[in-house]
C-alpha cells in the first residue's frame, strides 16, 4: 500500500480536529502509512488570493520539500493550490512529488474501503467544490459538469446522493467577508439541500464545510471522512458527528 | 460600486487595463456572454458582471473597480463554459496584485490571514482549546518551530509583500 504525506493545510488541524482524526482513522484502517509534513505552512491559496504570486509560489515550493512521496490533501482549496504550483515550478524543470485529493484516495481504494465499512443509510447532499472540479484541464479528477467521484464514494458506503438544484454552484466562501454575497450563495445552497430532504451536506473541502457550517443551522454539513471514518467503526463523537446526525444512521 | 479605489490617476487606470490584456486570454473574448451566465456571483448581484469587466478592458480601457475585482468567487465556471479560453477569475486575481502594486489596500480579511500565515504559517488562528481536544483525540501537537517560522516569514520580505501590506496599513480604506 503507497505510503502519503499528509499535507493537511490550515483548518483542519486548527478549526476541525475531528475531521484530522477521522482522515486518520480511514488511512489506517486500509493499511495505508503516512509521513508527517512538520513545519508545513498554508497553501495561501488562490495564488495568495490573487495579492503576490512570489510568496505563493515560495511558500508552496518550501512545502514540496517537506514531502517524502506523493502528497494527499485533505481540503480542495489545499490540493488546487498544491497542484497549479507543482505546474508552475515543473516548467522550471525540477520534479516534484504528485498531489492527490482525499477524494481520489477514496476511489482507489473503493473496493477494499467497500468491503470493510458498514452502510450508513444517509441521504447526502454533496458540495462539490468549485476547486477540486476547475479548470477541469488543469485538475483532471473529475467530470467538471457532471462529477462522480463523490457519488461513487458515497454509494460505497450505503449513502444515496440526493439531486439538488445548487449542487455545482459555489458556497460563496472564497467571496470577501464584507460582500453580502456570500451568505447569500451559501444559504441558497443550504436551503436547496434542504429542500431535497437530505440528512446532510457532504464535502470534501475545509473551506465549504467552513463557510457552509456558519450558514446551516439545522442541516449538519460534514467532510467526507467523517462519514467514511462512521462506516469504518470509528466512534462518532471521535470523528465530530453530532448526536442528531447519528441518530439519522442509527434510525436507517 | 465605486471608481477605482485610493484615486489612481487617468492614466493609472488606461495602463491598468493595458496590463490585464495579458491576463486569462482576455484578447480572445468574444463577448458571447457565456462567463456572466455561468457566473455564480452574477447570479446573486447582477451588477457584478464578467463579459462587462472584460469589454471595459478590451474595448474602453477601463479596468474592473477595486470591489469588483474582490467578488470574483474563485469558482472557475467562467472559464470552465468559456468557448475561448477566457478567465475572468484570472484576470480578477491578476488586478488584485496591481491594486495593490498601485495605491490599493488589501481587503481587512485578507490582510488578517496574510498577516497570520507571516506570524504562525496558519492562514486562521489557532482556536483556543484546540490543543486541549487534539490531544484528547491522540492527534500530534500542532507545531511549527521557530526556524520553520523564521522561512516563512522570509518568503514574505523576500517578495516585497510584508513591507507592502505594512506600508499600506492606517491609508483611508475604510470600507
Amino acid at each position: 500500500m503507497t505510503a502519503y504525506s499528509l499535507y493537511l493545510g490550515c483548518l483542519v488541524p486548527t478549526q476541525f480536529p475531528y475531521v484530522e482524526r477521522a482522515v486518520r482513522d480511514v488511512l489506517s484502517s486500509v493499511g495505508v502509512e503516512t509521513s508527517e509534513m512538520i513545519g508545513a505552512s498554508c497553501c495561501a491559496p488562490n495564488r495568495l488570493f490573487g495579492v503576490n504570486e512570489q510568496t505563493w509560489l515560495a511558500l508552496n515550493r518550501r512545502n514540496f520539500s517537506l514531502a517524502r512521496g506523493e502528497i494527499l490533501t485533505v481540503c480542495d482549496e489545499c490540493f488546487a493550490s498544491l497542484q497549479d504550483a507543482s505546474l508552475e515550478i515543473d516548467g522550471s524543470g525540477e520534479t516534484l512529488p504528485p498531489v492527490k485529493p482525499f477524494v481520489a484516495f477514496l476511489s482507489e481504494n473503493e473496493k477494499e474501503l467497500g468491503e470493510k465499512a458498514n452502510e450508513l443509510g444517509l441521504k447526502c447532499a454533496i458540495q462539490h467544490s468549485c476547486h477540486l472540479l476547475r479548470p477541469s484541464k488543469v485538475r483532471k479528477v473529475d467530470n467538471p459538469e457532471n462529477p462522480i467521484l463523490m457519488r461513487n464514494a458515497l454509494d460505497a458506503i450505503g449513502c444515496r446522493s440526493v439531486k439538488h438544484d445548487e449542487e455545482l454552484s459555489c458556497c460563496g466562501g472564497q467571496i470577501v467577508a464584507t460582500s453580502r454575497v456570500r451568505e447569500v450563495l451559501a444559504k441558497r445552497k443550504i436551503s436547496s439541500a434542504e429542500g431535497a430532504g437530505a440528512d446532510c451536506v457532504v464535502t470534501t473541502c475545509a473551506h465549504c464545510l467552513l463557510h457552509l457550517s456558519d450558514h446551516s443551522p439545522r442541516l449538519p454539513v460534514v467532510h467526507l471522512a467523517q462519514l467514511y471514518a462512521l462506516a469504518l467503526g470509528s466512534e462518532p463523537s471521535a470523528v465530530g458527528l453530532t448526536p442528531e446526525l447519528f441518530e439519522r444512521v442509527a434510525r436507517k | 460600486m465605486g471608481g477605482p479605489s485610493g484615486g489612481g490617476s487617468g492614466g493609472e487606470v488606461k495602463r491598468m487595463a493595458q496590463e490585464l490584456l495579458k491576463e486569462g486570454n482576455a484578447v480572445r473574448c468574444f463577448q458571447c456572454g457565456s462567463c456572466t451566465s455561468a457566473c455564480t456571483v452574477n447570479s446573486a448581484a447582477p451588477e457584478y458582471n464578467p463579459r462587462r469587466l472584460i469589454e471595459g478592458i478590451l474595448v474602453t480601457n477601463t479596468p474592473p473597480t477595486y470591489e469588483d475585482v474582490w467578488m470574483c468567487a474563485t469558482c472557475g465556471l467562467c472559464l470552465e463554459r468559456c468557448p475561448r479560453e477566457v478567465s475572468a477569475m484570472d484576470i480578477m486575481l491578476a488586478a488584485r496584485s496591481l491594486y495593490l502594486a498601485g495605491d490599493s489596500k488589501i481587503p481587512k480579511d485578507r490582510e488578517t490571514m496574510i498577516e497570520s500565515i507571516v506570524s504562525t504559517g496558519y492562514s486562521v488562528p489557532v482556536k483556543g482549546d484546540i490543543k486541549k481536544i487534539r490531544g484528547e483525540l491522540g492527534l500530534p501537537d500542532i507545531r511549527i518551530s521557530a526556524e520553520d517560522q523564521a522561512e516563512i516569514t522570509e518568503e514574505f520580505e523576500r517578495s516585497g509583500l510584508l513591507s507592502l501590506i505594512r506600508h499600506r496599513r492606517g491609508g483611508g480604506d475604510e470600507r
